[in-house]
């Protein structure tokens, strides 16, 4: 959320929005999919994919990335998941 | 002599902007003392805003735009009786961001719009958007405008419109003269506070038609006015400490 508003934060407030502005877009690495490619995927409805997925990053089994991507003429938040292999899940 | 002494600086365009011109403007309020003081449009730059904006652009940083355009505006407004800031085309990126954007992006740029209503609030000065028709400063029978038309054309257009005006945009101090009933209806370029030389047009011609300069003058109570115009020449500015009746 931008800082609250008052002449101190300006600065802090244009910081925050430069760095807003050049979010990186979409995670680096392989493996991410948003809501809507987990249920193409799967073949799960909405409501089921919602709460699975949220249940599995609570658990630790699937981790979290929010970024924003260009939708048209509209940058919008974009949230993004993905599994943390069985491996990694061992060692931890 | 009766009347209200004024002045109009446009484009200032935050951290692009020049400093001697800045200092001069400065300087000449000091002496001048103007009543009426007018920014008309574009106290920021925002290339990061801009629709289409490249990676460069995004990547420049906000901070040093955003201070830049409120100093001068603090500056500029302090000790005026009836200041007036009109938005420009770049200062308007913030709105139509806020507008067009969505999450957490949304909600930067209404906090933007925010802390440019309280600067603007914080120099007793009234804000006019960037709009054909409601973005338009009556002083007397001048009118102000931050400028709708741009290229060779743009003072002729303007006074197609707008009859007696002065406007921004542009960054030139160009002059059409109109035919009129009343007398000639003339739109004059006020000229620009930025660098001239800036990244974006360094291939363009129109540039060389570029000054730097801001207009003042005296604001008759029946609305006529004297208008004077002080131009950057080989780094000064002249321009005048009083005005006399003859």
């Amino acid at each position: 959320m931008p800082p609250k508003m008052s002449r101190s934060t300006d600065k802090l407030w244009a910081e925050t929005f430069t760095n807003a502005l050049q979010h990186p877009k979409r995670p680096e690495g392989e493996g991410w999919m948003t809501l809507v490619e987990i249920r193409e995927r799967f073949k799960t409805g909405q409501r089921r994919t919602f709460v699975t997925v949220h249940a599995l990053v609570k658990e630790g089994k699937m981790e979290r990335f929010e970024g924003l991507q260009q939708k048209g003429q509209i940058l919008r938040r974009q949230v993004w998941y993905r599994p943390i292999p069985l491996k990694q899940l061992k060692t931890r | 002599m009766k009347g209200q002494r004024f002045v109009v600086a446009a484009d200032s365009h935050g951290d692009q902007q020049d400093e001697e011109t800045a200092n001069a403007l400065f300087a000449f309020c000091k002496d001048y003392k103007p009543e009426i003081r007018v920014h008309a449009g574009d106290a920021w730059d925002f290339r990061n805003l801009r629709k289409g904006a490249s990676d460069d652009e995004k990547a420049a940083s906000l901070v040093d735009d955003w201070e830049m355009g409120v100093d001068f505006i603090r500056r500029f407004m302090d000790g005026g009786k009836a200041n007036h800031f009109l938005r420009g085309n770049h200062d308007e990126r913030m709105w139509h961001f806020a507008h067009n954007a969505s999450g957490l992006l949304r909600d930067y740029a209404s906090d933007g719009i925010k802390r440019i209503e309280r600067v603007v609030a914080q120099s007793r000065a009234t804000m006019l958007p960037y709009d054909s028709r409601h973005g338009v400063l009556r002083l007397g029978h001048l009118k102000v405008i931050h400028g709708f038309f741009a290229g060779m054309g743009a003072a002729r257009r303007h006074s197609i419109a707008y009859g007696n005006c002065i406007f921004g945009h542009t960054h030139a101090t160009d002059s059409a003269p109109v035919e009129h009933i009343d007398g000639p209806a003339e739109a004059r370029g006020i000229g620009c506070c930025c660098k001239i030389d800036m990244a974006y047009n360094q291939h363009s011609v129109g540039k060389l038609r570029h000054d730097n300069a801001w207009c003042y003058g005296v604001l008759f109570p029946d609305g006529t006015y004297q208008l004077f115009q002080a131009k950057k020449i080989n780094g000064s500015f002249y321009a005048a400490e009083n005005v006399k009746k003859y």
